[in-house]
């Protein structure tokens, strides 16, 4: 009678065991731990301010933001009932037209770029697109500035073509102003957002594309039923991320191009954040306005991944 | 592979000495500075005593200006002022909003020794309420220039808690011009002939819009560019432009009939000036993108050819005139400069004696204060007597006797040409001369002399003249009777006072660019309305509290 082999089970290891046995991962884990602790959750101590009256007395902030008196909701309930309504129409216009063009675009670019075939063009075209990307915001609002000025490249443009008769003043009319920044919100970061797609591109198997040559499928028919399906995990994810920054729709660029009279259009939730907390010394209330944001963010974050991990299996968590 | 380690232990000795050389640039540029000031100290003979400390090393003042920009404390003023004060200083620049550095500084309680911030802001209260500043005044016996020179100034400057936090720059009785219509003396002349050109007698409301559209038809274009009759800078934060404001007779708030405290916008020259503004607009006689006109842009369009005049501070014209003196063919008329020279305008319902060009507080533009992070209040207190003595200021605005200017037969007097040499190239001059670079506890008088404080304003230009001639008489008013009262830091009615004054920043740009004046009046109600909703009778009410206890401090009620 032949004998059953004997089977010997794992031995299971403790989790003390383990960690023993990947100590020196742990150990090297250790500086970026402290790192994530030290900037990304322990200034979140600060949240607290915004459910008291902070005032700095040069005691210590810690002592300060102990010591402070506990308003609970009060600087929330202030800002949802004067500013928010006005505030929140702004950054999610403004958002909202930058993601219509700032999402699709670099996938476009993307896929035309592949597409291209001469490494020279390609090439310029890429360096050409993410150039921008590198340009600080004082630099690309003073371009902006100068092309749409009255006297400048774009009203030229329109006059010699006969569009227009008198100059437009772009920096005067409240809506023209989330345009301009969707506009050059979408052409500062193109370029460089395409990349994440050039590589996603790069990686499909090429005998796909071989196998749909012999089947004598045409160029937008290998973008429609290869490039794009590759890519479709890559875009839900951007997708996600770039609906967990909705709110944040940008600072320099309104600071530096807007003004006064079209304040009540281009004043977004950081700009008030900054103006309030920073530039008044209303500690407590850009706080408040600040955490708001982020608590909106993370809810729009959720809502997305669980929407997209629905429609498709990609998603983030 | 012995090539590789040895490779990349040289490179691992560059990185460590490379990062040694950054972590120490700070340390070595204070050096520099400190034996550069204690050889001077040295040669001198000075008493350092009070600038030294127990180890004998000389104390270097952190000092944190305001209006310093990316200006360098290295300039032959500056080492002149740490020799004969026996300190270092550190001047701590701005680095982009003053607001927000003072603000930064305050919340981190990284504030410098000494910190110079606009008086008028709220900033400087949070500052006292916070306990950042020392009360100066506890050190005046330390500084005996101080109370001889600040005098009734210094009672004025007290806290609720009758002690002064600071030290006021600019400060005392100052008849000087401040805002004007600026125009273009080659134009005047050419328009007007030289008679009226040159005449200190104002303009009706009326001739000067009529002024304006002959330019215009005159000149539609300039060296192929469009023309602007009249230039203005960006809107200001809660207030409205200073010459149109002047010609009308508005202050800074208004007082009504009882003595009550209001905004500026509820001043029945307030709408005035909205309306003519307004009509300028609509007329194509005003610059469409004023609104865009941050100081940089507003300078550079002055500096062109193709604009008649502005409405602003006098002193806007400095740059714009050098640079139009190098513009060749730039003047209209052979012989007359085509310098912004100023000229007073009046508003309907004003007289020439109820103007309000120049709001001028006595008690100065800057708060200077020491704050508790100053470890040498001694080597402190000691610097500031020095600057603020008659010897300090003369050094700072003036330079350096007998290199600079000298006394001449009892007066003082330029000897190096210092003032011509301004007025070719003002930023660059004072940038590397020094003089009047760093403007620290000044004081408006005069010298005993008769000559004025600044050097550069001692021998008037032809821009200073028109601006003295046309603009002193009659329109001086005291801004130190409103400053400081709107409420400080965080609560409830510093909430509502931002909120009314953001109500009152986006209407003003509206109503100035109104279609119509029917139009200015909609918007105009609507923006009282708006304020009202937002708590303007409140903040109103808590200001005009303070303005009364002032008043009555003060025994001027």
């Amino acid at each position: 009678m032949a004998k059953e082999p004997k089977t010997i089970a794992p031995k299971k290891k403790s989790v003390w065991n383990t960690i023993w046995h990947q100590r020196y991962l742990y150990i090297l884990m250790i500086p970026a731990l402290v790192w994530v602790i030290l900037i990304c959750y322990a200034p979140m101590t600060g949240l607290y301010m915004a459910f008291v009256n902070y005032k700095p007395t040069g005691e210590g902030y810690f002592k300060d933001l102990i010591s402070a008196k506990f308003v609970g909701f009060d600087w929330f309930k202030y800002f949802l009932t004067h500013d928010f309504g006005k505030i929140m129409r702004n950054t999610l216009c403004t958002s909202g037209l930058t993601l219509l063009f700032s999402f699709p675009m670099p996938i476009i670019l993307a896929i035309l770029l592949n597409e291209v075939r001469n490494t020279h063009v390609k090439k310029f075209v890429q360096t050409a697109s993410y150039l921008p990307y590198f340009i600080s915001w004082v630099i690309a609002a003073n371009i902006f500035m100068t092309f749409l000025s009255s006297t400048g490249l774009v009203n030229d443009l329109l006059k010699k073509m006969g569009v227009i008769e008198e100059s437009i003043l772009f920096f005067q009319k409240g809506p023209y102003f989330w345009w301009i920044i969707a506009f050059a919100n979408t052409w500062k970061s193109m370029g460089y957002n395409a990349i994440i797609y050039l590589s996603t591109i790069s990686g499909i198997d090429q005998q796909l594309y071989e196998a749909a040559d012999v089947d004598g499928a045409t160029r937008v028919q290998k973008i429609w039923y290869i490039t794009l399906p590759s890519i479709k995990g890559t875009i839900s994810i951007l997708l996600i991320l770039a609906i967990g920054g909705i709110l944040t729709t940008g600072f320099e660029q309104q600071l530096l191009m807007g003004n006064n009279s079209i304040l009540d259009y281009s004043d977004v939730l950081d700009t008030y954040a900054y103006r309030y907390g920073l530039g008044k010394g209303m500690y407590s209330y850009g706080t408040a306005v600040g955490m708001f944001k982020s608590v909106v963010s993370f809810i729009l974050v959720m809502t997305a991944n669980k929407i997209t991990s629905k429609l498709n299996d990609s998603a983030l968590f | 592979m012995r090539l590789k380690k040895w490779l990349a232990g040289v490179l691992a000795l560059a990185m460590v000495a490379s990062m040694a050389a950054c972590g120490s640039k700070g340390g070595a540029d204070t050096t520099t500075k400190a034996d550069a000031a204690e050889t001077t100290k040295a040669e001198a003979g000075e008493d350092t005593t009070a600038a030294e400390g127990n180890d004998g090393e000389v104390y270097t003042i952190r000092f944190f200006d305001k209006n310093s920009g990316t200006r360098t404390f290295d300039d032959k003023i500056a080492l002149e002022l740490m020799k004969r004060t026996g300190v270092n200083v550190d001047v701590v620049n701005p680095t982009g909003d003053p607001a927000e550095k003072l603000s930064l500084m305050l919340a981190a309680g990284d504030y410098p020794d000494i910190v110079l911030m606009d008086r008028s802001s709220d900033i400087v209260n949070q500052y006292i309420e916070a306990g950042a500043l020392i009360p100066i005044s506890d050190y005046f016996d330390l500084m005996p220039h101080v109370q001889e020179r600040y005098g009734e100034v210094l009672n004025k400057s007290v806290y609720s808690d009758g002690k002064n936090y600071y030290l006021n720059n600019w400060y005392g009785v100052d008849p000087d011009p401040v805002n004007a219509f600026c125009m273009r003396h080659d134009l005047m002349v050419d328009l007007l002939g030289e008679e009226r050109a040159e005449s200190d007698e104002p303009f009706t409301w009326e001739e000067f819009v009529q002024l304006l559209k002959d330019f215009k038809a005159k000149y539609p274009t300039i060296d192929g560019a469009e023309t602007y009759p009249l230039v203005i800078g960006q809107p200001g934060t809660g207030e409205i432009n200073g010459a149109f404001a002047g010609a009308n007779g508005v202050k800074t708030m208004y007082v009504d009939d009882n003595g009550d405290l209001h905004f500026a916008c509820d001043d029945p020259g307030f709408k005035d000036a909205i309306y003519q503004m307004n009509e300028l607009y609509r007329e194509g006689l005003l610059d469409p993108e004023w609104t865009s006109n941050a100081s940089e842009l507003f300078t550079s369009k002055l500096s062109n050819t193709n604009v008649f005049g502005f409405a602003g501070a006098w002193w806007g014209a400095w740059t714009p005139n050098a640079a139009l003196d190098v513009v060749e063919g730039a003047s209209v008329v052979e012989g007359v400069t085509p310098h912004y020279l100023a000229y007073k305008v009046l508003g309907p319902s004003v007289t020439a004696e109820t103007t309000t060009y120049s709001g001028r507080s006595t008690l100065g533009w800057d708060a200077i204060g020491v704050t508790k992070n100053c470890t040498n209040i001694e080597a402190v207190c000691k610097f500031i007597d020095y600057c603020v003595s008659e010897e300090g200021q003369d050094l700072l605005l003036w330079g350096i006797q007998g290199e600079d200017w000298d006394i001449v037969d009892g007066v003082h007097t330029d000897i190096a040409g210092v003032a011509e040499a301004y007025e070719a190239d003002p930023t660059n001059y004072v940038n590397e001369n020094g003089i009047c670079k760093w403007t620290w506890f000044v004081g408006n008088a005069r010298h005993e002399d008769g000559t004025a404080t600044r050097i550069y304003y001692n021998e008037m230009s032809e821009t200073a003249t028109y601006a003295y001639q046309n603009i002193t008489t009659n329109a001086a008013y005291d801004t130190a009777d409103f400053a400081g009262l709107q409420p400080a830091g965080q609560s409830m009615e510093a909430l509502a006072y931002q909120t009314v004054i953001d109500d009152f920043d986006q209407y003003y740009p509206k109503m100035v660019n109104a279609s119509s004046a029917e139009e200015v009046d909609t918007l105009y109600d609507e923006m009282i309305a708006k304020m009202n909703a937002d708590g303007k009778a409140d903040v109103e009410a808590y200001m005009n509290d303070l303005y009364q206890a002032r008043m009555e401090l003060w025994g001027m009620k």
